[in-house]
């Protein structure tokens, strides 16, 4: 009777060790770096308004990120930089060149690696420094606003552009 | 026939109390001290696993019939590269705990099986190569970073 007790203790450890398995799936509901979480507002109102046929482009990026009529969007900006410009063009057209409004916007921030799990890798996280919307004869944005300085989610607006 | 049987197993009754009365009477020995060995499984693991290495000096102080004062020693180094991370860690480790023998040993046998527990420290470094940031987001095509960081002196 004594012996099946302790053969009993020897199975449950065996199991219990061969339960640990090292977490090698990283799950789609795990977080991964935060965007930048942009929402257009009216200057006057305050209000969110949509800005129409906005064209957003990374400088030294031959890729367009998004061309579409939107009242908000999550851009992302660089891994390992302290400053990620992009170009916001209001009014695009596709079919003629440089047309619409462009205005760069230059994104300062500091960047944080972060170590998730074995199988996700790191993240990044942010602190923003500030925007800064660079002058020219005739800029649609208004003003900017930081919200939030802390890009560790993408569950709240972190700029508020004016236009 | 039934009757040769019945008296045999009296035969065998009256023999079993005789030996059991045997066994209470005598004083027989045992080997109590200190028992030095290495963790074989390091030296299986180094061969069939590429970027381990590690041994492990295992020991034990038998301090009562069945309980056992036991330790282990131990070097270890590995290699880690998955589809996100790549990374060297080494230490050193130290367990200590007791085992218990839960192995009915016959007269003059000495086996064991235990179960135990151990508690145990280490003092380790990881070397991180280079790594992946999550990032589902491909616009800036940087997630890839080959950057060696350090973290020494870890303890658990």
């Amino acid at each position: 009777m004594k012996t099946l007790k302790n053969n009993r203790i020897l199975l449950g450890l065996f199991v219990f060790l061969l339960s640990c398995e090292p977490d090698d799936i990283c799950l789609t509901s795990i977080e991964d770096t935060p965007r930048l979480i942009i929402g257009f507002y009216d200057k006057n109102t305050g209000e969110l308004k949509e800005v129409t046929n906005l064209k957003i482009q990374g400088h030294d990026n031959e890729e367009v990120y998004i061309f579409q009529t939107l009242d908000s969007i999550g851009i992302p900006i660089k891994n390992s930089d302290n400053l990620t410009t992009y170009s916001l063009t209001k009014d695009f057209n596709e079919n003629t060149l440089n047309s619409g409004n462009n205005d760069n916007l230059h994104i300062n921030y500091s960047y944080n690696w972060e170590y998730i799990s074995r199988a996700c890798g790191f993240k990044t996280t942010y602190e923003l420094t500030n925007l800064i919307i660079e002058n020219d004869s005739n800029n649609w944005i208004l003003d900017t606003d930081l919200i939030n300085n802390n890009i560790i989610d993408e569950k709240n607006i972190h700029v508020k552009i004016f236009h | 026939m039934l009757k040769y049987f019945i008296s045999f197993l009296t035969v065998i009754y009256c023999t079993s109390i005789f030996s059991q009365e045997k066994i209470n009477d005598s004083l027989y020995k045992s080997t109590y001290g200190i028992k030095l060995g290495i963790d074989f499984s390091k030296q299986i693991r180094m061969l069939t696993e590429s970027g381990y290495k590690g041994l492990v000096v295992v020991g034990d102080y038998r301090l009562f019939e069945k309980i056992h004062i036991a330790f282990e020693l131990g070097n270890e180094e590995k290699f880690v590269k998955n589809e996100v991370l790549n990374f060297n860690t080494k230490g050193n480790f130290f367990k200590a705990g007791i085992n218990y023998n839960v192995f009915k040993n016959l007269q003059d046998l000495e086996n064991e099986i235990y179960v135990g527990f151990r508690f145990g420290s280490s003092k380790f470094d990881h070397q991180l190569n280079s790594f992946t940031i999550y990032n589902v987001d491909q616009y800036w095509n940087q997630n890839n970073i080959e950057n060696l960081i350090s973290f020494d002196n870890l303890h658990i």
